[in-house]
């Protein structure tokens, strides 16, 4: 991003490949659509290349990146007024390799997988945002904090709220 | 392997050149200077430095000039320099600026001049209106360059931005204002001084939100 930032438009790609597949993940999680997604991803970053010239040197470009994209979320959502709807699990853009692992684990690990994204659904959006942006998204405290323009300490309560809260519903379902 | 998204974003990129970082960088000083200078120019053009007839304590004018530089120097370093992260200052520090500047600076001309007697009397013809107005055609050029040179920089809180940015050039109209105003009064001071770095806080919220998001 910085040499993007300072004119080297062959940097892009590299950039591109950084961030595109980590921004459709996040952005499909917020829509649950594929086009939706890939289309906020495009606004995304147009917006990062707009934008390009305020990038600090040394800054980190995936929390910039991950805050843009979440105030279009807000901002598409507030235009639409439409809910963020639990249906059914969708492939998201990452393929998953079905032959991994033996028949009955794959089941197995699908229904808990079915079931925790229920229950992410049903958390809080302060508690969803803060576990999806740390362990989904991988970014450290300090850069979702900024993200959100929360501050560290807040979203880690609200991390550590929602770990407690999916570490209980998988232990009351599936005992583990 | 084709991606039609990235052929997308690369069209979409190359219809709309933008800015390099040493361009902004140029910009951005050249919109700098032309508000202050600007801002300068109109306070020397409504006087200047003056006593009106009554002149100040040196030590007066170097306190409060002083303290109020200190303030205002601050506000710009927390609302609008940027370091470290991308994503512009915390939110916490926004509020800081725009609800802690306008009474320290209040509270600092206001205790000084109490140490001198008759710096707070309160002038009959100055009740604090035509500060108000000094300060609203300084301090106008100055939130125009800062929000012109901060655009497209905070995609987390534009408008909480915008508002901070506000007060930081209301302060820095007062720190000019307070060369040109011998009076102390709290009345006047509040009018006068404080009121206007308040209504710039609230008038750099829509143009902060509109121009300080990344759109």
């Amino acid at each position: 991003m910085a040499r993007y930032a300072d004119g080297d438009d062959a940097a892009f790609s590299e950039l591109y490949a950084e961030v595109a597949p980590r921004l459709r993940a996040y952005l499909f999680r917020q829509t649950r659509d594929q086009h939706h997604s890939d289309d906020l991803t495009q606004q995304t970053l147009l917006r990062m290349h707009r934008a390009r010239g305020t990038f600090l040197p040394d800054a980190q470009v995936m929390p910039w990146a991950i805050a843009i994209a979440r105030r279009l979320v807000i901002d598409e959502v507030r235009r639409r007024s439409r809910r963020v709807q639990i249906l059914e699990p969708r492939e998201a853009p990452e393929a998953h390799d079905p032959h991994a692992i033996s028949g009955y684990q794959h089941i197995h690990a699908s229904q808990v997988a079915e079931h925790l994204e229920r229950e992410l659904a049903r958390l809080p959006e302060g508690q969803r945002e803060a576990f999806e942006l740390l362990r989904l998204d991988g970014l450290t405290l300090c850069e979702a904090a900024a993200a959100t323009g929360s501050t560290v300490s807040a979203l880690k309560s609200r991390a550590h709220r929602a770990y407690e809260a999916l570490r209980v519903s998988l232990q009351n379902n599936f005992g583990e | 392997m084709y991606d039609p998204l990235k052929a997308l974003v690369e069209k979409a990129i190359h219809e709309e050149p933008s800015p390099t970082r040493a361009q902004m960088r140029t910009r951005n000083r050249a919109i700098l200077v032309i508000g202050l200078f600007a801002a300068l120019s109109l306070f020397l053009g409504l006087g200047g430095f003056r006593s009106w007839g009554a002149p100040r304590p040196l030590v007066l004018i170097a306190a409060t000039f002083a303290g109020t530089l200190a303030i205002s120097l601050t506000a710009l370093r927390v609302a609008y320099w940027r370091s470290g992260g991308a994503l512009g200052p915390s939110r916490s520090a926004l509020l800081w600026v725009a609800l802690a500047v306008p009474p320290l600076i209040f509270a600092w001309k206001v205790g000084w001049s109490a140490q001198f007697s008759g710096a707070t009397d309160l002038w009959p013809s100055r009740l604090g209106l035509r500060c108000f107005g000094v300060s609203s055609a300084v301090g106008a050029p100055i939130l125009a360059a800062l929000l012109a040179t901060r655009r497209r920089s905070d995609p987390v809180h534009p408008r909480a931005a915008g508002v901070a940015l506000g007060v930081t050039a209301g302060a820095i109209a007062a720190l000019l204002v307070d060369l040109w105003c011998p009076v102390g009064h709290p009345g006047h001071v509040l009018l006068g001084h404080v009121a206007p770095i308040v209504v710039f806080g609230a008038l750099g919220a829509w143009p902060g939100s509109r121009l300080l998001d990344l759109k």
